[in-house]
């Protein structure tokens, strides 16, 4: 998964759960902007992401897509913080 | 031996009050003089509240006795040993007063009313100290009338303008020379309980006021329908103010000439004028024979300039650095004013300190 | 409005020349405290304002300004005239005002400074000389009973009647019959209660005692909790927290409470409370989620268990982790949850379905649950147990719910699997008469949801309002009791769109302030997200949406249509008529197996578990 290391930490370590992205993109439609999504998000770096919500009007969908950082039962790097 | 207490008057904030300050507490602790540090307000923030600016802040040594606030204590970065804590309240909590522990960079905060600064004052000498240093706050000045001497701060951060700072510090030296009333006319407004406004006539019967302080047309007019050609002097305990002054004695009609206007102390009327335009009115006061006495006045021993001045950047709404040209402003005013001047940041606390040690009459220990 | 009880003389100053709003308002509170107020025109010289001071003589002068450059000098000055004039020695002059700060009201010589940030109070509190408690620190959150003030009674004689025979006939089928879950709840009475004894028993006898208890108690369990206990295998997809996770974990909690602000999520209303329910399957991540929502204003909180778990006679025990929604029952896990408990926040653990029911109102009355579920009828034919099986186990909850104490909520939750609601409320009805023959409180908990049958019959074709207020209506006009919708409002209405979610739990809660109803139960923005868990935002999402429509609404009402009354009328007689029907069948039980109460057409289902699993006494 994403590192975004700053003294030695990863920040990312203090996100709790996830990390949503909301944005529009410009697409042909909802099939497409999923697909950009998905791009976007392995493209920031994050490997266990989904598409929550998507909604295309007027040339772009409006889509919410949710990278997981701890999912219930891991060890939470957060807990020691 | 009382100690002797002094006070730093400052025009405005960024005058050099600070600065000023820390090179006499310097030179005392050099001396191995105990000497104690008060405020009539704060002092010791690293940022200006208002400018965002750096600020320098006081550099005390080990021993000097520190009067400052409660919520002081927890962000002063030098040691500080409670030694008594007053009832005095301000907005950052009970007045106390320490001892510094350690050199070290300390926060002055003091009460801001005259009554209770009296009181600390009084707090430190029974603790020993021979030489108070009264820091002023902004540009206040009536608490600092309950000291022995004053050293005024000045500079470009008051105005820019080299002129009008030469005009308002004759003004200022103008009024604290102005002469006390005889012991005879003392005796005579000791007697005077009330506080209020009072006419003094030639037989020495009292007419009184309801109001303490001369600062608008009603004013002058409740005054100038008690007076007449019997009245020998006015006595005015509050404010009198520039404009009071100036109607009094155009209503007087002619009627003040040789008489005496007494106010209680320079800072009365300082506060309620402005200086360039009362400094006109005090020159015309002399011309009309009209006499302004003081009940108690302070010698100013010297005065600093700061030829600093924060500069406002309207672009970027902050504000800069920036000074005017110093040697310009020195020789200006040394050629006007007679009364020592004294760069400090040149030459350091030490022709200060001797002024003071001079005038106080300070020993070593 | 309180009155102060010393009345104070204060003089407003304004000295930005535009109009002062903040300085009106303050003017306007102090009037409204009994106060003798002053306010000046804006923008007057400072010389005058001490001339006014000298005629009016107040006890207190507030002066507000922006501040500026050479402002300070100008407030600087305006102390020494009141000083040099004897106002300094009479008054407290305090200074407002943008960029104000103490050390800055400190410099400048008066006697308090209020910037930006501070509240009106603090300024308030000053002229009237006592201790200024900010908003958030008077919060002093405390438990509140939902069933307080109500007296069950029932209004409908007929129904009250019917319900009458019905719950005897229950108790009376009850009577001669136990099942391994009524055992199991037992002897976890008596094991907890041996653990708990300080007493003249030796630790030797004490443990001794509790093996006895524990062995018997396995001998009534599956295999799947058998195998755990004897030889420590772990269902699938469970795992146990490390030392290091529960040290953490301790660590966790100890902190959050120290930092913890607790906030009022309601405005002016006292009602409804609002709780969510939680059950990563983890019992860290539930602690985050429970103390994040108590700070952004939940009221309480469910425990939300995974479906395997009521499947299985038994519990397992340990800090128990597990990968999938729904939060393991297990003394340790319910007693760390119980630990991060703020005092004041309602807990409510649930025993509403499955084989475990009354063993789990055990576990809630003695490890200190505000709260228990039982619903005999949706435990029965909706959520898979069998129906004889949980009637039996049910009465025992509710007997056990009585001892402890404990309030239960009923939730209609078979109206999602099609059952029309009349039909589901006849069920309710009939599970808490029960509780009061037996002692306890039961809340009601219709739903507020989109269900099949609305959908059916067109009924919220228009609005959402009608028909959920219509339930309200029928509910109230047969019984006075509290009345809880949940879990969650707004059931089927949500999408994975995290605006239209919030809106419309936002909405619903509005609906039921308006209706004033004693609790609800909220989704998360997440609720309609099914591929992974619950995001601790989403949670904050919705209780912040919330607050919003408290304070939108206030004690004002949304207006239903004539459609409401029209509906609840007619909910009201299609509930006598479904009574009717239990009666004329003659067994609850029986009618539960017939459908009555919800048939196969509806979408209902008898439960399996647990059949034939009860026996004689």
């Amino acid at each position: 998964m994403r590192k975004i290391i700053t003294k030695g930490i990863n920040i990312l370590d203090h996100i709790v759960d996830s990390l949503d992205i909301e944005t529009f993109i410009v697409c042909k439609n909802e099939k497409e902007g999923k697909k950009i999504g998905v791009q976007l998000m392995k493209g920031l770096g994050f490997k266990d992401t989904d598409v929550v919500f998507i909604e295309y009007g007027n040339g772009g969908a409006r889509i919410r897509l949710r990278a997981n950082v701890f999912k219930a039962g891991d060890h939470y790097k957060w807990l020691d913080f | 031996m009382p100690s002797k207490v002094l006070g730093i008057l400052g025009t405005s904030k960024n005058t050099g009050k600070t600065t000023t300050i820390s090179a006499l507490l310097e030179k005392a602790n050099n001396k191995n003089l105990s000497v104690g540090i008060t405020s009539i307000g704060y002092d010791g923030e690293d940022i200006d509240n208002i400018t965002g600016l750096p600020k320098p802040r006081i550099f005390a040594k080990k021993g000097t006795l520190v009067v400052t606030a409660k919520n002081c204590l927890k962000s002063g970065v030098s040691q500080i040993k409670t030694l008594k804590e007053t009832e005095i309240s301000t907005p950052l909590g009970k007045i106390i007063i320490g001892e510094v522990m350690e050199d070290g960079l300390v926060i002055i905060a003091g009460p801001n009313k005259g009554e209770e600064i009296s009181i600390v004052i009084d707090k430190l000498e029974k603790l020993g100290n021979k030489l108070i240093l009264v820091d002023g706050a902004i540009n206040r000045i009536v608490p600092l009338m309950n000291t022995d001497a004053l050293i005024l701060t000045t500079g470009a951060a008051r105005n820019i303008n080299i002129d009008f700072l030469v005009k308002e510090i004759q003004c200022i030296c103008n009024l604290f020379g102005l002469p006390e009333i005889d012991k005879k006319d003392l005796m005579n407004l000791k007697s005077i309980y009330q506080k209020v406004v009072t006419l003094i006539q030639e037989d020495n019967s009292k007419r009184f006021l309801t109001i303490n302080s001369l600062i608008n047309l009603p004013d002058v007019l409740k005054l100038t329908s008690n007076f007449d050609d019997k009245t020998n002097s006015i006595f005015i305990p509050g404010i009198l103010t520039e404009f009071a002054l100036k109607e009094l004695i155009k209503k007087s009609k002619g009627l003040l000439k040789s008489k005496s206007i007494i106010v209680s102390n320079p800072a009365n009327l300082l506060i309620g004028s402005n200086p360039i335009p009362l400094f006109d009115i005090l020159f015309e006061m002399k011309k009309l024979e009209i006499k302004l006495k003081v009940i108690k006045t302070l010698p100013i021993l010297a005065i600093t300039i700061n030829p600093f001045y924060p500069l406002y950047r309207y672009g970027n709404n902050k504000y800069e650095s920036a000074w005017v040209d110093r040697d310009k402003l020195y020789n200006k005013i040394r050629s006007i004013i007679s009364i020592p001047v004294i760069d400090i940041v040149r030459e350091g606390g030490n022709n200060l300190f001797d002024i003071i040690k001079k005038e106080f009459n300070l020993s070593q220990k | 409005m309180q009155l102060t009880k010393e009345k104070k003389k204060i003089l407003l100053v304004p000295l930005d020349p535009v109009h002062d709003v903040a300085l009106k308002i303050i003017n306007r509170r102090l009037k409204d405290r009994g106060h003798e107020t002053i306010l000046m025109p804006p923008d007057i010289p400072i010389e005058e304002v001490i001339s006014q001071a000298l005629k009016v003589k107040p006890d207190i002068i507030l002066i507000s300004r922006t501040l500026g450059y050479g402002v300070a000098e100008l407030l600087g000055r305006f102390i020494d005239l009141a000083e040099a004039s004897g106002i300094r020695s009479k008054a407290k002059i305090v200074i407002g005002g943008k960029a104000i700060k103490p050390e800055l009201a400190a410099e400048l010589g008066f006697d308090a400074g209020y910037g930006e940030g501070a509240d009106f109070g603090e300024a308030i509190a000053f002229v009237e000389g006592i201790k200024y408690i900010p908003e958030e620190e008077k919060i002093i959150k405390k438990k509140k009973d939902i069933t307080a003030g109500y007296n069950y009674r029932l209004h409908h004689q007929k129904i009250e009647n019917m319900l009458n025979e019905i719950t005897e006939e229950i108790l009376d089928w009850c009577k001669d019959k136990t099942s391994s879950g009524i055992k199991r709840a037992h002897l976890r009475e008596k094991m907890i209660s041996l653990k708990a004894e300080k007493s003249k028993i030796s630790h030797y006898d004490i443990d001794k005692k509790i093996t006895e208890y524990k062995n018997k108690y396995l001998e009534n369990c599956d295999e799947l909790i058998i195998k755990y206990y004897k030889e420590g295998i772990l269902p699938k997809k469970v795992r146990v927290l490390g030392k290091k996770e529960q040290k953490s974990l301790e660590n966790y909690i100890k902190k959050s409470k120290e930092v913890a602000k607790y906030k009022k999520i309601q405005h002016t209303t006292d009602k409804p409370l609002v709780f969510f329910q939680y059950g990563t399957g983890c019992p860290i991540m539930d602690i985050v989620h429970i103390k994040t929502g108590e700070s952004w204003g939940v009221d309480g909180v469910l425990h939300f268990d995974p479906s395997w778990g009521a499947r299985t006679e038994g519990f397992l025990e340990g800090y128990l982790s597990h990968e999938e929604d729904g939060s393991i029952i297990t003394v340790q896990n319910l007693e760390k949850i119980k630990e991060s408990l703020n005092s004041s926040t309602l807990w409510t653990v649930r025993a509403h379905r499955g084989l475990n029911t009354p063993e789990t109102v055990v576990l809630a009355g003695r490890l200190g649950a505000d709260l228990t579920k039982i619903n005999i009828v949706y435990g029965s034919l909706n959520a898979g147990t069998d129906p004889g099986r949980l009637t039996l186990d049910g009465v025992e909850a509710i007997k056990l719910a009585a001892k402890y104490n404990l309030p239960f909520d009923e939730p209609t939750n078979e109206e999602l699997g099609g059952v029309p609601a009349y039909k589901a409320f006849a069920g309710m009805l009939i599970v808490a008469k029960l509780g009061l023959e037996l002692g306890a409180k039961p809340i009601l908990k219709p739903l507020f949801c989109y269900s099949p049958d609305v959908m059916i019959m067109g009924r919220m074709d228009d609005n959402y309002i009608d028909y959920n207020a219509a339930k309200i209506y029928a509910l109230r006009s047969i019984i006075d009791a509290p009345i809880w919708p949940g879990e969650p409002i707004g059931f089927m209405t949500h999408t994975e769109d995290r605006i239209q979610s919030s809106m419309t739990t936002a909405l619903h809660a509005a609906l039921a302030t308006s209706l004033g109803v004693d609790a609800i139960t909220i989704a998360s923005s997440d609720e309609a997200y099914s591929r992974g868990s619950i995001s601790v935002t989403s949670r904050i999402d919705t209780l912040r949406a919330v607050q919003e429509t408290f304070r939108f609404l206030g004690k004002a009402e949304i207006k239903p249509t004539h459609k409401a009354r029209e509906w609840s009328n007619e909910l009201v007689s299609q509930i006598e008529k479904v009574l009717e029907n239990v009666l004329r069948k003659g067994s609850f039980v029986a009618a539960l197996y017939d459908g009555i109460l919800g048939s196969k057409e509806d979408g209902a289902y008898p439960g399996r578990a647990g059949k034939n699993t009860i026996f004689s006494k």
